[in-house]
């Protein structure tokens, strides 16, 4: 039927008949072709198991030298082309009919990858006068900083969320490659720095990734008909129903309509936001350009350090709020019904309209949803779109994305305590000027019956913040020969102590923009990690804890890799999100949200 | 034979070897030795060498040939050698430029013989400057079957001091000064490691620890690594750091005795280059160890035999290691490592061939060389308690004589072998991905 099953079905054609391929290397050209099938069981503890993911995917990894080593030519030593091409196809919302029937069954869903190739990059490196300079320009990841799985340093790729759970891919697999020039020049000695280099790129191509997002069931997947709203199944019911597998959250903001509710002290309505993300998505573009810089190097005491710039886009958006399109900032808004002249006209009009349809919805007022819903403009009208009964009108307000661009100061240091413990400490810190926030949506809590207020109307809710991130952490490697089946084999122990600190807090949603989610000045996070090879390199088992401690939220990672012959790779691991039911993790990770997962992926190599 | 009696065999053997004027057969040149034969020619044969021929391996005895320096290496040695001085405690040599530090050991009278000997061979003449190649590697289980392969066009060493062909020289300016830097990989395979290298800083002073730095596909980083348990295996392989060459440990963390000097059997002018027929049996799951071993033609060499007993770790594997070092070579291609047991417990080896070229006319794009110089053919670790291994060709002998194959280079200038190449930008860049 498609052709990623078509070469799934040739590799496992391949495989079965024991065709004795080899890896393809023969002098410029190095070529390696895998195809893998991964299944996904999201479950609630034991008593709801859903299949989520079969995943069927094609990966060719190549590298060509057009200059071969040690030659030279046109001024260069080096100039190595390197393809990672990565097609997915998700046979889950084929195979599932409910997925159908909630509209899942999407080529964007279904083939999430494999339209451009995921990596392609050429490596340079010059001579000459130029015999310092390396550069890679290309579609390429970026890695900065010495944390893991952190969003401090290693901010350059923006993540892909909407294809799998946050944990259980190799880390690389959630970036999303950009095109990048990067250039980097060794310094060598200078002072008393050894070792010395600076690396400097520029990406017009660092477009954040929030419109690949799949928030609630809302965001990405849009409710086409209007009156379908009224049959939005509850989000507060997460395991009982079927779901988008890879949904970032279990509330959010609305592609195209999100429910809130204003009050406006002597009568309340319903709200829908309509959100638009007027961020350009061309490849190529001013809006969407990123640079940065680093200086790295070995000093005093033996500490390896980086110093990092980076200037660029937040990552994920705030969002402005237009009250003025509906409100008026002239009218008192401490109780005051304050809507505009023009748009209560037309809302009275509407309603003085008859009912030709007989749907018990006057024409005028069908009219004014369908401005609201279908055309996305700020409307104002008489009744409940959610059809709650206690509510007297609906407001439709624009809700714009923002991305303020930030700068970023960063660095790194590393030491090498091999003499008294034996371990590296690793130490990360940096400090981004401003990143978007949003304010307490002015329906909620103590902001019931201020709809909307001057400060509403003097900042559309707009919150910006400083962040400082830091992390402390060390890493062991050792064997624990107490351990029967590790024996003398190293174990990689790695800890890590992180935390996010916010200059401007209060009053303000946090950042997976749930309702329930309330932002916090400190947000620390332990994370520890084992991982190894073991039974002569043929099992890499890796062992995880993540806790929250805001959320009070552990997470759990178990996953063992069994490389069964030089083709054949099986990988089988569950993440537990045993976590708060009643806060969200700055992290995104979320007990409604990521649910536990169980997942198996047979992997074999082509060539 | 199981591990307790093999121990005991081989603590038997070393005492054997050590007894001066002990009635045992020296094997004459054309003797082919196996395991009906081996204990006429006991007193020849290593441990390691034992358990080979008693597991199918045959020694095809050739007759010794001397193996000359370099010219430049000798000039060095007689030009400085005078003016080196090893520290009271054996740690720190001081004063050092180029060419062997001690090419004149009282053995038998020097209490820091030892010491001079080991010193000898971190400084030996198979190569001053620069040295790389490309191989593969396969772990093979007791039944012969090969569970895992790992290879990598792209090995390389670099010394930073004792330099003698290629500029700088005789020194390469760091600080801290650095004796040698070395990276494995990127690996070509496997898969799941495709780009994988390790970039090692070893460091003149004796209390500056080795950096050692890992870059990753999956994380796209470079991580530093603690390599304070320079003991443990690594990659899940049977070889750890410190065997890698027979003997890497960092001097300063040891001490060392001479237990003693014989003519042993070394395969020195072994032949073999590229060749997967030079072992002794392919992997196949059939061959037990068999296949572990290769065989190649060895002859009688002068060695020096060292106990080497770590003292600067908190804790440490072995409890120690027997290194046979070649008195001409100054080197080893075989060491032994025992647990704290007092069982024998693994063992590094390997062949090596000796010439102005690889032996064999047949082999495409042969590399020369003005002077005799000397490459590891194959080799590995061998784990005598668990009858595994962890063993490798270098070149690469199962994609030779393809026009990939990386061949050996000596103290020959390449541009990816220099100081500025040495570092983490190019450890990333060369991992591709």
């Amino acid at each position: 039927v498609h052709a990623s099953t078509l070469i799934a079905a040739i590799g496992f054609s391949l495989a079965t008949s024991g065709a004795a391929l080899a890896l393809v290397q023969s002098g410029p050209v190095q070529l390696e072709v895998k195809v893998g099938v991964q299944n996904t069981f999201q479950h609630a503890g034991v008593d709801r198991i859903e299949w989520v993911q079969e995943r069927n995917e094609l990966a060719i990894q190549g590298k060509y030298d057009f200059i071969a080593r040690g030659r030279q030519a046109f001024g260069l030593r080096e100039a190595t082309l390197n393809l990672f091409y990565r097609g997915r196809y998700d046979s889950i919302f084929d195979v599932r009919e409910v997925y159908g029937r909630r509209g899942y069954r999407r080529d964007d869903f279904r083939f999430p990858e494999g339209e451009i190739p995921r990596e392609l990059f050429l490596d340079l490196r010059f001579t000459g006068a130029l015999s310092a300079l390396s550069a890679r320009v290309g579609r390429q990841q970026i890695v900065w900083g010495e944390a893991d799985l952190f969003r401090s340093l290693d901010v350059v790729n923006p993540l892909r969320l909407d294809q799998n759970g946050i944990l259980g891919d190799d880390f690389a697999d959630y970036r999303e490659p950009l095109w990048i020039a990067k250039l980097f020049y060794s310094i060598g000695r200078l002072g008393p720095v050894d070792e010395g280099g600076l690396e400097m790129f520029y990406s017009p191509n660092s477009r954040p990734l929030t419109n690949r997002l799949v928030y609630g069931e809302e965001f990405r997947i849009k409710l086409d008909n209007p009156l379908e709203r009224k049959n939005r199944r509850p989000t507060q019911l997460p395991f009982r129903r079927v779901r988008y597998p890879w949904e970032l959250s279990r509330d959010g903001p609305d592609y195209g309509e999100t429910f809130d509710q204003a009050d406006v002290g002597f009568a309340k309505g319903d709200v829908v936001y309509l959100n638009r993300n007027d961020f350009p998505t061309a490849t190529l573009s001013k809006q969407g350009g990123m640079a940065g810089a680093r200086l790295l190097g070995k000093t005093f005491g033996n500490l390896d350090f980086t110093l990092n710039y980076l200037f660029k886009r937040a990552e994920l958006p705030g969002s402005a709020v237009h009250f003025r399109d509906v409100f008026d900032p002239a009218i008192s808004t401490n109780g005051s019904f304050n809507v505009r002249a023009d748009q209560l006209a037309s809302a009275l009009a509407a309603e003085a309209t008859l009912d030709t349809d007989g749907n018990g919805i006057p024409q005028g007022r069908e009219a004014l949803i369908d401005r609201c819903l279908r055309q996305n403009k700020p409307t104002f009208l008489f009744g409940s779109l959610r059809g709650n009964p206690g509510n007297a009108f609906t407001v439709c307000l624009d809700k714009v994305f923002w991305y303020p661009w930030t700068h970023i100061f960063g660095g790194t240091l590393t030491y090498n305590d091999d003499r008294f413990t034996g371990l590296i400490f690793r130490l990360e810190e940096s400090f981004s000027t401003r990143e978007p926030r949003n304010g307490v949506r002015p329906a909620a809590g103590v902001r019931a019956g201020q709809f909307p207020t001057a400060d509403d109307f003097a900042t559309n809710l707009m919150r910006e913040t400083q962040v400082w991130r830091s992390m402390v952490g060390f890493d062991s490697l050792r064997a624990l020969p107490w351990i029967p089946f590790t024996k003398n084999d190293p174990w990689f122990l790695t800890f890590q102590f992180l935390n996010e600190y916010y200059a401007h807090w209060d009053h303000q949603l946090g950042l997976t923009g749930s309702i329930t989610d309330r932002m916090n000045q400190w947000n620390p996070l332990l994370t520890l990690l084992a991982t190894g090879y073991f039974l002569n390199s043929r099992l890499k088992p890796v062992l995880a804890a993540a806790y929250d401690v805001n959320a009070a939220f552990p997470v759990f990672w178990l996953q063992a890799e069994y490389f069964v012959s030089r083709r054949w790779t099986v990988r089988a691991g569950e993440v537990l999100y045993a976590g708060s039911q009643h806060a969200e993790s700055f992290l995104f990770l979320n007990h409604y949200t990521d649910r536990d997962t169980l997942f198996l992926r047979v992997s074999f190599l082509l060539l | 034979m199981n591990a307790r009696r093999l121990a005991n065999a081989a603590t038997s053997l070393l005492l054997a070897l050590l007894v001066q004027g002990a009635a045992a057969e020296v094997p004459p040149p054309g003797t082919v030795i196996d395991a009906q034969n081996m204990d006429r020619y006991a007193e020849v044969l290593f441990p390691t060498a034992q358990y080979f021929l008693r597991n199918g391996m045959t020694i095809t005895v050739i007759p010794y040939r001397r193996w000359e320096w370099t010219k430049l290496y000798k000039e060095a040695t007689e030009k400085f050698a005078s003016q080196v001085r090893l520290s009271a405690d054996g740690r720190d040599l001081q004063n050092y430029v180029a060419g062997a530090p001690f090419p004149a050991i009282d053995t038998q009278n020097d209490p820091m013989a030892a010491y001079k000997w080991i010193w000898n061979h971190e400084q030996n003449p198979a190569y001053t400057d620069n040295i790389g190649m490309g191989w593969s590697l396969e772990l093979v289980n007791a039944s012969g079957a090969r569970e895992r392969a790992m290879s990598s066009n792209f090995w390389r060493r670099m010394r930073w001091r004792g330099r003698l062909v290629i500029d700088p020289k005789p020194v390469v300016p760091h600080e801290p000064a650095v004796s040698y830097t070395e990276q494995w990989g990127p690996l070509d395979e496997p898969s799941d490691l495709k780009g994988a290298g390790v970039l090692n800083f070893r460091y003149v002073s004796p209390d500056a620890p080795d950096d050692t730095y890992m870059y990753l596909p999956s994380l796209r980083k470079v991580r530093r690594l603690s390599v304070a348990n320079r003991s443990d295996s690594f990659w899940g392989l049977d070889i750890d750091m410190d065997s890698i060459w027979s003997f890497n440990a960092k001097i300063q963390y040891w001490s060392f005795k001479v237990l003693g000097e014989k003519q042993l059997l070394h395969p020195l002018h072994s032949g073999g280059y590229g060749r997967r027929d030079a072992w002794c049996a392919q992997p196949d799951g059939k061959s037990g160890i068999k296949a572990f071993a290769f065989c190649l033609p060895w002859e009688l060499r002068p060695m020096v035999v060292i106990e080497a007993t770590p003292s600067g770790y908190t804790q440490y594997a072995y409890a120690k290691r027997i290194v046979y070092i070649d008195k001409e070579w100054l080197s080893t291609s075989f060491s032994e490592g025992y647990d704290h047991g007092g069982q024998l417990w693994k063992a590094w080896y390997m062949a090596i061939d000796t010439g102005k070229a690889p032996a064999g006319d047949d082999i495409p794009d042969r590399p020369t060389w003005s002077e005799e110089r000397m490459v590891a053919t194959h080799g590995g670790m061998v784990d005598f308690q668990l009858n595994h291994v962890s063993k490798w060709d270098a070149p690469d002998a199962y994609l030779f004589p393809s026009f990939g194959v990386k061949h050996w280079y000596v103290d020959q200038p390449r541009e990816w072998n220099t100081p500025e190449n040495f570092t983490i930008n190019f450890l990333i860049s060369s991992g591709g991905m």
